[in-house]
C-alpha cells in the first residue's frame, strides 16, 4: 500500500470513527463490543478501501460495519445458548451501560441532559433495523439509495423502517 | 431563551454528535490504536476478557487432557529394563516342562513355584 493511501485512509478513518463508534455502541448494547466490532470493520475496510473511489468509502464503510454487527449478534445467539445450557449466566447479554447524568447548577443544562438521556433511551428501544435506517439516513445524511445498499435491503424497506423509527421516537418522546 | 432555539439546541442531531463525541474522547486512545493497527498493521487491542473465549477453550483443553492421560496409561506397562540374553537363554534351560507346555492352561503358569525357582535361578546368577 502506498503513503499517499494510507494517509488518505488514516484521515477518512479519523473522520469517520467518532459517529461509527456511537452507532456500533447503540446496535450493540455496550461500549466494549462495539469497540471489538469496529476494529473488525475497519481492518476489513483497508483491505477493501483501494478498490473503490474515495467518494463510495463512506457507504462501503457502514456496510462492512453493519455485517459485522450482524454477525456479531449470531454469534451471540449460539453463546447464549451454550451458555443457558451449561448455567453459565455470567455471560449473557448486558444491558448497555446508561449516561451519566452531569449535575450542573445550570437548570436548562439539567434538562438538555435530561432529554438527551430520553432520546438516547428511545433511540436504543428502537428494533435493530429501525435504528439503523434512522442512524444512517437521519444522522450520517445518507440517500436513500445508499442506506438500502448497506442495509441489504430494497429503498421501499428503508423508508418503511425510517417511518417507524420517526413514529416510535415521537410517541417515546411525547413530542 | 425562545422555545424555537431551545429546540434547536436539543436536535436528535445535535444530541446523537455530542453522545459520539463523549464516546470518542472516553475511549480516545483504543481509537488511535485501533487506526493504526488496520492500516500499518500493528498489534490489534481487543478487550475482550478471556474466559469469554470458553466454549472454545472448554473442549479443546478437555481434548488435550484426555490425550494426556492416556498417554500416561499406555506408558504405565513397559518395563523398565529387559534381561540380558544370557539369562534369557540360562531361564529357558532350567523352564520346567509345566511352563514350556503351550498347551497348560494359564493357571498353572501362575503357581508360586514357578516364581520360587525362578528367584533361585536369579540368585544362582548373581552370585556366579
Amino acid at each position: 500500500m502506498d503513503t499517499d493511501l494510507q494517509q488518505q485512509l488514516e484521515i477518512f478513518l479519523q473522520t469517520i470513527r467518532v459517529p461509527a463508534l456511537k452507532f456500533a455502541t447503540g446496535r450493540c448494547g455496550n461500549v466494549d463490543d462495539a469497540l471489538d466490532v469496529l476494529q473488525e470493520a475497519m481492518i476489513d475496510f483497508v483491505a477493501s478501501a483501494e478498490k473503490y473511489p474515495q467518494e463510495a468509502w463512506k457507504n462501503l464503510f457502514y456496510k462492512i460495519l453493519v455485517r459485522r454487527i450482524t454477525d456479531r449478534f449470531r454469534k451471540w445467539q449460539w453463546r447464549n445458548k451454550l451458555a443457558k445450557m451449561f448455567n453459565f449466566s455470567q455471560y449473557d447479554d448486558e444491558d448497555a451501560t446508561p449516561h451519566p447524568v452531569d449535575f450542573e447548577d445550570s437548570e436548562e443544562v439539567y434538562r438538555a441532559n435530561e432529554l438527551s438521556q430520553q432520546f438516547d433511551k428511545a433511540l436504543k428501544a428502537l428494533p435493530g433495523r429501525q435504528q439503523e435506517a434512522y442512524m444512517l439516513r437521519q444522522w450520517q445524511h445518507l440517500s436513500v439509495k445508499e442506506t438500502a445498499e448497506i442495509m441489504g435491503c430494497s429503498e421501499g424497506s428503508v423508508k418503511t423502517h425510517l417511518s417507524r423509527a420517526m413514529s416510535n421516537l415521537k410517541q417515546a418522546l411525547g413530542d | 431563551m425562545s422555545k424555537q432555539k431551545r429546540q434547536q439546541r436539543l436536535s436528535p442531531q445535535k444530541i446523537l454528535d455530542q453522545a459520539a463525541e463523549k464516546l470518542a474522547l472516553e475511549h480516545q486512545q483504543r481509537l488511535h490504536q485501533m487506526t493504526r493497527a488496520a492500516i500499518y498493521g500493528e498489534a490489534k487491542v481487543s478487550r475482550r476478557p478471556v474466559l469469554a473465549l470458553w466454549p472454545v477453550a472448554v473442549p479443546v483443553f478437555s481434548l488435550i487432557a484426555i490425550t494426556l492421560v492416556w498417554q500416561l496409561t499406555q506408558q504405565v506397562g513397559i518395563p523398565s529394563e529387559t534381561p540380558s540374553s544370557k539369562s534369557i537363554v540360562a531361564m529357558k534351560k532350567g523352564v520346567p516342562n509345566w511352563v514350556k507346555d503351550a498347551s497348560a492352561p494359564l493357571a498353572v503358569i501362575e503357581n508360586i513355584e514357578f516364581y520360587q525357582w525362578l528367584e533361585k535361578e536369579l540368585d544362582h546368577e548373581h552370585q556366579s
